[in-house]
């Protein structure tokens, strides 16, 4: 039965990854600042720029998501999709910005934005594992209930 | 022993009154008899209609139009529908997991995170099925409540 109940954690969900995201973006801008762009300096508008591109790249999640059953190999194609419009947003972004920068920079940033990805669904398992773990305590507890129940 | 059968009105006021001096073996059995009696199915295997215990199942699964009851080393194949399964046995603490799976929770040795969101469900019978992004809220709703 998908539930009301779905609905909101789709929205925790997307607000996890966001807020995750977020601050990967934030330490991945200061990191690769200081390392290419040392004397750049920016205008307070910079602060929009990590929630921004942390907006669109968890979006960009929807693809893997379906109405149908996806098998696992379903499932890793479609978060290797994800990732690759996430590298396409980035990188396009840049370019219609005239934003210029060398081969070295731009693997430097394909690997950063790889690496926030994986960070973002390596938080979210970590929390699906704490959440399996107490529901495991919970069905234990549960089927004890039951059983005592019904003799 | 006397046997009496009185007719009532509501279905849900059925029951079963055992008097007795003390509780020996047999009135143990008639007993679980009772208990299991409407919890009893019957179901196809290799041709041969059978009977198994409704508790024994660990999970309902539809193929192909069809729905089969699989317990720790048998499959049956069932006259049901899969809602109807889920609907019928909701009280002996079935749930669905799955477009295609009922699983039933007293049946259930644990979960554990898989891919995107689902989780895996290790069954007491050793296998491990799917249980789907979008019924894990139910199922959690009914096993850790408001948690």
């Amino acid at each position: 039965m998908k539930s009301r109940h779905f609905g909101k954690e789709i929205w925790i969900e997307f607000v996890t990854a966001f807020l995750i995201c977020t601050a990967g973006i934030c330490m991945l801008e200061g990191i690769m600042g200081m390392m290419f762009f040392p004397e750049e300096r920016f205008g307070y508008e910079a602060f929009f720029s990590p929630p921004l591109f942390a907006f669109f790249s968890v979006g960009f999640g929807l693809v893997t998501r379906s109405r149908k059953e996806l098998s696992i190999r379903q499932v890793i194609a479609r978060h290797i999709l994800h990732l690759a419009l996430i590298e396409a947003f980035v990188f396009g972004v840049n370019y219609l910005s005239g934003v210029l920068f060398s081969w070295k920079i731009g693997i430097a940033l394909a690997l950063a934005i790889a690496i926030i990805f994986a960070m973002v669904y390596t938080v979210m398992y970590m929390n699906d594992r704490k959440s399996a773990a107490l529901f495991n305590e919970k069905l234990k507890q549960y089927q004890e209930d039951a059983a005592n129940r019904e003799g | 022993m006397k046997v009496n059968i009185r007719r009532i009105a509501k279905k849900e006021e059925e029951q079963v009154t055992i008097e007795c001096v003390e509780i020996t073996p047999e009135i143990k059995d008639i007993y679980s008899y009772v208990l299991t009696k409407g919890k009893e199915l019957s179901g196809v295997e290799n041709g041969r209609i059978c009977r198994f215990r409704l508790e024994d199942v660990c999970y309902f699964e539809a193929l192909d139009e069809k729905v089969f009851a699989y317990t720790k080393s048998h499959v049956y194949e069932q006259k049901i529908r899969l809602y109807e399964a889920e609907e019928a046995y909701r009280e002996h603490h079935f749930v669905r997991c799955s477009k295609s799976m009922v699983l039933n929770l007293m049946q259930l040795d644990g979960i554990s995170p898989a891919l995107n969101g689902r989780f895996f469900a290790h069954m007491k019978n050793g296998e491990k099925i799917i249980i789907s992004r979008q019924y894990v809220p139910k199922l959690k709703q009914i096993v850790m409540g408001g948690e």
